[in-house]
């Protein structure tokens, strides 16, 4: 039975409007209920259910991201200055895009426009890339949650432009300890070892199933993501230059492709406005079907390569609604008849298939003369694609179901009658207290680093993922003499006739519990290293934001995203390297009877460059003995580590410039664990020893031993020189901190002689590769 | 109309790491009494359609006859502890969605409803709140699955 409700909303009274947005899971705070009202009212009708979705939808804080648009006052005090104000217009246009439109790259096509960010390639082929978050799906039904969320991000690099091919995929999560108390696990809550177990899972079911390597990633594990874990998922897609932009003409046909509508995935937009508890219903998870997927892929690509369609999107949050809502800004309105809408079973209201978000479609624009022949690309390759109806240019989004209009909404107003919020952020910057690091015994703290969860090998969630697929991947996850060494970054080689590559990274950390400015600016510096130390361009190096939040209800709360988001434009402003798209995920919180629990606030960072040739490349593990090792940059005594805005450009442009002209045989960032992992990694890796010297160190007000091996201070590599150029190297670096530590010896033995004393830790490089390894993935 | 239920399981000697690791899950939650855990591929195909086409399905489209067994419709009751696992009605059920398909390929063209699941039959000595605890922590995850269980003559 169809049924399309009438919703009262014109007799409503504030705490009714307010009842209704929860009820109806809209997710719409009062001012944004009294302006529906109004609109309503000068219309002089009540909305169909079909209407107060869409606007729920469209308006929701997934699609529009109302709290980093917000305006913001801002009073912040730096530590012994006065409280000083700030006014932002729109938090993100004011700190993230202003740096990326100060900068203005030219490389840069496509930026915050599209589903993903694109920049140029070669001459003729530019590179999309795109980070999502899935984190309520996961936390409820890990492995589809995990499996969509790969889907998803897919689908937008197949909806950037005219469509682009997938190269590659990345995962980044964040996890509760797998060893985390069963009985301290409440009831709803899975606990976090099912949750990576399902997610690490679905990510590889979904990745492989597609052919598409996912060569780069990370896991942090903290207990601050037991009750919501965070999974980020990310896709790398090439595309023709020419075919970085869409366009819809009024008279285009809408063309549904892939998979069909069912309940599956319904209100996934503004559930992932809310937080968690413990009632959740199945038809908020979607599941994934990447066979469907795949099909979708082929067949799109030699539809985009014949200039078949002049748009592409792809139904993500929102669904229906959302893609189709989109498309229509372009020629300003579209007619949508539901009733075709292949559906999975019988049953569904026109609202749920309007808005469902179920997995696979992607929604076309097709000039008319163009359909038979596209229909003919999909019906032989048993993809679905029926004609939903026609984009038009009225103004007006109309949907009809069995000839019956059940929602009519102006353009205008769907798209831009959203009040702007306006918040308070406050900051204080607090002083940052120096880390005691006591330990009698530098070497065995030494191997309970290497074996912590947030240090040790990832090598049981790597082998899962096939990086190899396609077969353009240079620089593997895992890398060294026994191919177990971890890689700082992958490294692509996307076309068979140029050397050019693609280096991709990442950056994230803890530090947000303390401090989200020194997290903000470490996660950018650590995936900027990255790029650096396998040899990527700083020059054409890009950056994607993906904002990870729990509640942000208090100014206090703002106030840390505020400052993040200082971060990111004061990092681009000091590396050069422009933002290209992001997204953020708030609410990751957890309702635990009276108890909010929030997620630690947590900026992924992700970096791409492109590099013109990729023999060039390097790894981390060591080459040779004999050969120097130096240490690029300063060490210092700092919990909340810093950049130092004035040299660590110098540094890393100086490095750059030293891989590029050959010198360099391995580097390594130092990042968890500092001096002394970095070290041990590159020699177990290389199946080398190497001794260096503390005191040949460049430190900043440190007297100990333990400080400079395990401070994680930023901006520093450990590089292990050719020996024939090393004065090539010093000629390179001069005038940046640099040091001579060290050299490789062939006794596969780690030693490190102190300030005072010889010999702080002489370890056996097989020991503290079994430290390392042991850790993880005894699952099976 | 005739409803066929499929069971597919490995061969024994052969290393089966699904049961293996279902087992290890089960220790992990702190039952240390569960003692073997075997696990069952379950297809449900309704429709009509006859017997011999049921067993080239089976053979032809589901089966890895190097390391698996087919038992079309069982009949007898196990001894053990069954858990049988399903999506709920109005969930995807993708693995479904291709044998359909497989179905048609192998020119069957008739109207079937397919649905998949898995029996999971345990051996040892479990309580029955533990029971629960294994299908609701382990086996499903009741969000998007449900679950049946089965006591048989003997644990």
């Amino acid at each position: 039975m169809v049924d399309v409700k009438t919703i009262d909303i014109l007799s409503a009274d504030e705490a009714q409007l307010q009842e209704m947005s929860r009820k109806y899971l809209l997710s719409l705070n009062l001012e944004e209920m009294l302006v529906v009202q109004k609109y309503f009212k000068d219309l002089g009708k009540n909305p169909t259910d079909v209407e107060i979705e869409t606007i729920a939808q469209t308006w929701s804080e997934h699609c529009k991201h109302k709290t980093l648009t917000s305006s913001i006052d801002f009073n912040y005090t730096k530590i012994g200055g006065k409280p000083q104000k700030k006014f932002y217009k729109n938090l993100l246009k004011d700190t993230i895009f202003r740096i990326t439109k100060e900068l203005n790259k030219k490389w840069c096509i496509s930026v915050f426009q599209d589903n993903a960010g694109v920049i140029e390639f070669d001459e003729k082929n530019a590179v999309a890339f795109k980070v999502e978050t899935h984190n309520h799906p996961s936390a409820i039904e890990p492995y589809g949650g995990a499996g969509t969320g790969i889907g998803g991000v897919i689908r937008d690099i197949l909806g950037v432009g005219l469509g682009a091919k997938p190269i590659m995929n990345t995962d980044v999560f964040c996890f509760g300890p797998d060893d985390y108390p069963q009985k301290k696990v409440p009831k709803g809550v899975l606990h976090p070892k099912r949750v990576f177990k399902g997610v690490v899972s679905g990510v590889r079911d979904y990745g492989n199933r597609m052919g598409i390597p996912t060569a780069n990633g990370t896991i942090l594990f903290d207990d601050g993501y037991v009750f919501n874990p965070l999974v980020y998922c990310g896709t790398v897609g090439i595309l023709p230059k020419d075919k970085a932009f869409k366009k819809v003409l009024p008279g285009d046909i809408i063309l549904a492709v892939g998979g069909k509508t069912g309940r599956d995935g319904i209100h996934g937009a503004t559930f992932s406005s809310l937080s968690l508890d413990e009632n959740v219903s199945s038809t908020v998870v979607q599941i994934g079907n990447p066979i469907v997927e795949k099909k979708v892929l082929d067949t799109m690509l030699i539809a985009r390569d014949k200039n078949l369609y002049n748009a592409v999107t792809d139904c993500g949050a929102g669904g229906f609604s959302s893609a189709i809502g989109e498309l229509a800004i372009f020629s300003n309105g579209a007619k949508v008849y539901l009733e075709k809408a292949p559906l999975k079973y019988k049953g569904l209201q026109p609202w749920e298939i309007w808005i469902s978000e179920a997995q696979e479609r992607m929604v076309f624009a097709v000039p008319k003369n163009n359909l038979e022949e596209i229909l003919k690309i999909f019906t032989d390759e048993d993809v679905e694609a029926t004609v939903l109806g026609e984009f038009n240019n009225t103004g007006k989004l109309e949907v009809f179901y069995d000839s019956k209009i059940v929602c009519s909404l102006d353009m205008e107003f769907l798209h831009d009658g959203i009040p702007k919020r306006n918040k308070v952020a406050v900051w204080n910057e607090k002083k940052s207290t120096i880390k005691k690091i006591k330990s009698k015994n530098p070497a065995s703290r030494l191997k309970e680093i290497l074996s912590s969860l947030n240090v040790c090998s990832k090598e049981w969630v790597i082998r899962q993922y096939d990086h190899e697929v396609q077969a353009q991947t240079v620089i593997k996850p895992l890398v060294g003499i026994k191919n177990d060494g971890p890689s700082d970054a992958a490294v692509l080689k996307p076309s068979s006739d140029s050397e050019k590559g693609i280096v991709v990274s990442n950056g994230v950390n803890l530090h947000g519990k303390k401090d989200a400015y020194s997290m903000a600016v470490s996660a950018i510096d650590e995936a900027l290293r990255n790029v650096i130390a396998v040899g990527g361009n700083l020059k054409k190096t890009a950056l994607l934001d993906n904002f990870c939040w729990g509640a942000l209800d208090t100014p206090e709360q703002m106030g840390e995203i505020v400052m993040a988001c200082e971060a990111c434009y004061d990092m681009g402003k000091i590396f050069e390297t422009p933002f290209i798209s992001g997204k953020d995920s708030l609410n990751n919180k957890y309702k635990l009877g009276s108890k909010t629990l929030s997620i630690p606030p947590t900026l992924l960072i992700s970096a791409i460059s492109v590099i013109d040739d990729i023999k060039k490349c390097i790894t981390m593990d060591l080459k040779k003995s004999g050969n120097p090792v130096y240490i690029v940059g300063i060490t210092k005594d700092e919990i909340l580590p810093k950049v130092d805005f004035v040299n660590a450009k110098k540094q890393m442009s100086a490095l750059q410039e030293a891989i590029e002209q050959e010198t360099v045989d391995s580097c390594h960032d130092c990042s968890e664990g500092g001096i002394s992992v970095a070290c041990s990694e590159m020699c177990f890796s290389g199946g080398l020893g190497m001794e260096i010297d503390l005191r040949d160190v460049p430190v900043e007000n440190i007297k100990s031993d333990e400080t400079i091996l395990f401070s994680e201070s930023n901006s520093r590599f450990i590089v292990e020189v050719k020996k024939e150029k090393e004065n090539e190297f010093n000629k390179i670096l001069k005038g940046t901190n640099f040091s001579k530590i060290g050299k490789v010896i062939i006794n596969k033995k780690f030693i490190v002689n102190g300030i005072k004393k010889k010999s702080v830790i002489n370890s056996d490089i097989s020991e503290l590769k079994n430290s390392w390894q042991k850790r993880l993935g005894n699952y099976d | 109309m005739s409803n066929y239920k499929i069971l597919i399981e490995h061969k024994e000697n052969v290393f089966d790491a699904e049961s293996k690791r279902t087992k290890n899950d089960i220790i992990d939650l702190g039952i240390k009494g569960i003692k073997s855990v075997k696990v069952f591929q379950i297809y449900e195909i309704k429709g009509d359609i006859l017997l011999q086409e049921i067993e080239k399905i089976s053979n032809d489209l589901l089966l890895d006859p190097i390391t698996q067994n087919i038992i079309i419709n069982p009949d007898s009751k196990d001894s053990g502890v069954s858990v049988e696992v399903y999506y709920k009605s109005g969930v995807t059920d993708a693995v479904a969605d291709t044998v359909k398909f497989g179905i048609k390929d192998m020119n069957i063209n008739k109207e079937l409803d397919v649905r998949t699941g898995k029996k999971y039959l345990l051996k040892g000595k479990l309580l029955s709140q533990n029971i629960k605890k294994i299908a609701e922590k382990i086996l499903s995850n009741t969000v998007v699955q449900e679950y049946k269980i089965e006591t048989g003559k003997a644990l």
